[in-house]
């Protein structure tokens, strides 16, 4: 295992100590991606709930999840697979704050990976880096790329202990 | 509101939406405002609770014309859905409430001041209302309002509560695929949620039925649907505006 794969599952292990934080998406229940399924197989059971290919309803379940008490870790196994969550993430997440002046504010760490390039090109819809757009598309969700592997832990620790939504963004080339 | 009744409630109702009106003619708010009309009746009793003369079964439906449905105010149910289910019981002042940008009534049911909704709407928060005080979200984004009622369910559900969740919706959009993903998604888990299709036939002023040639016509044992026809247009008191 590398060692950018290791402070990745680190930090989901510490993530999943805390009651509040509860994993879904694709991948996170079966194997199927080294990028989430290999980092999170210590993590019970229980709090890894394997979703159905729906990446906006997954995201709008994570907000209704958020605002129920939970700390969502949302997993999108690819960055090009996110774009199908769109309305939720910038039209809902990001803005229900604005919308409710403040009285709901629900925070969900999402998790992504810019598919790596190596040793299978897995083609232009597998391997995008969205990061710069997202960037721009987000105004109160805090958009982290994690480039380095010194700052993976203390990047996902940081967002737990934020009070604001954040999406990490791993690099499969360095998993 | 006294949810029993039902006279003094559709004019209250009713009367929300005029002193609105008036605020809207007069210039006073400067954002788009959806008004209801038409569906007093139907709205009441999904939040009093269904009683047997509020409903026909989706297999009876077949006997009625549109008109027929719009006229009696029935309010659609699934087949033999056990008397325990949540719409005979109607919704609870803890249960969450999710809407479309269509809001106004279903927070006045919920037991929202209607001054705390007027101000809201002055301030330009029509389409998107929301008080977590009482619980309830609306969405201006059709039908974006429908995914996050399922987290709060699956939320609930994990945590035994004996709360539940209402998803109010249009026609249109019980024919997205979202809608047809959420509620196969907590049919299928059980989760402790309601979706109540407001079916006026239009979306802004397109024909549902149409524009899709054939409505949606299967209705799992989550969902309930009534017809109505709109009193109002789709935004503002029908002078086109640009926003």
């Amino acid at each position: 295992m590398s060692h950018y794969r290791a402070e990745v599952t680190r930090a989901m292990e510490y993530l999943a100590d805390d009651p509040r934080t509860i994993f879904l998406g694709q991948t996170v229940g079966y194997p199927g991606s080294r990028f989430t399924y290999g980092t999170l197989q210590n993590i019970p059971i229980e709090k890894r709930i394997e979703l159905p290919i729906m990446e906006e309803i997954q995201m709008g379940m994570s907000t209704g999840l958020a605002l129920g008490g939970y700390i969502p870790i949302s997993i999108y196994p690819r960055f090009d697979f996110l774009l199908l969550a769109q309305n939720q993430l910038v039209n809902h997440l990001d803005k229900l704050e604005q919308m409710s002046q403040g009285e709901f504010k629900p925070k969900v760490i999402i998790k992504t990976i810019v598919g790596s390039r190596s040793p299978l090109d897995p083609g232009p819809q597998h391997y995008q880096d969205h990061t710069e757009a997202f960037r721009k598309l987000l105004t109160n969700i805090d958009v982290i790329k994690l480039e380095r592997e010194e700052d993976v832990f203390s990047s996902y620790v940081a967002a737990l202990n934020s009070d604001r939504s954040s999406l990490l963004i791993e690099l499969g080339e360095l998993h | 509101m006294d949810l029993e009744n039902l006279t003094e409630t559709v004019n209250q109702l009713k009367s929300f939406e005029k002193e609105i009106a008036d605020l809207f003619q007069k210039g006073e708010i400067k954002s788009p405002v959806h008004f209801s009309s038409g569906n007093e009746e139907q709205l009441i009793k999904i939040f009093r609770g269904l009683r047997d003369d509020d409903y026909i079964t989706h297999s009876q439906i077949k006997d009625y014309t549109r008109s027929d449905l719009i006229s009696s105010r029935f309010i659609e149910i699934p087949d033999n859905l056990p008397k325990t289910h949540m719409i005979f019981s109607g919704v609870d002042k803890d249960d969450w409430i999710f809407s479309s940008y269509r809001s106004h009534y279903q927070a006045l049911l919920k037991g929202i001041p209607s001054e705390t909704l007027k101000k809201a709407i002055v301030e330009g928060r029509s389409m998107f209302f929301s008080n977590s005080d009482y619980k309830l979200i609306s969405s201006a984004i059709v039908p974006g309002h429908l995914p996050i009622a399922l987290g709060i369910a699956m939320g609930l559900k994990r945590k035994n509560s004996e709360y539940q969740v209402w998803a109010f919706c249009g026609d249109m959009a019980a024919e997205t695929g979202v809608f047809h993903e959420v509620t196969k998604y907590a049919d299928n888990h059980e989760l402790p949620i309601t979706f109540v299709i407001e079916d006026n036939g239009l979306s802004v002023d397109t024909p549902t039925e149409a524009v899709w040639k054939k409505y949606n016509d299967h209705l799992r044992d989550n969902t309930i649907r009534y017809k109505y026809l709109s009193g109002v247009p789709h935004q503002g008191l029908g002078k086109e505006a640009g926003f």
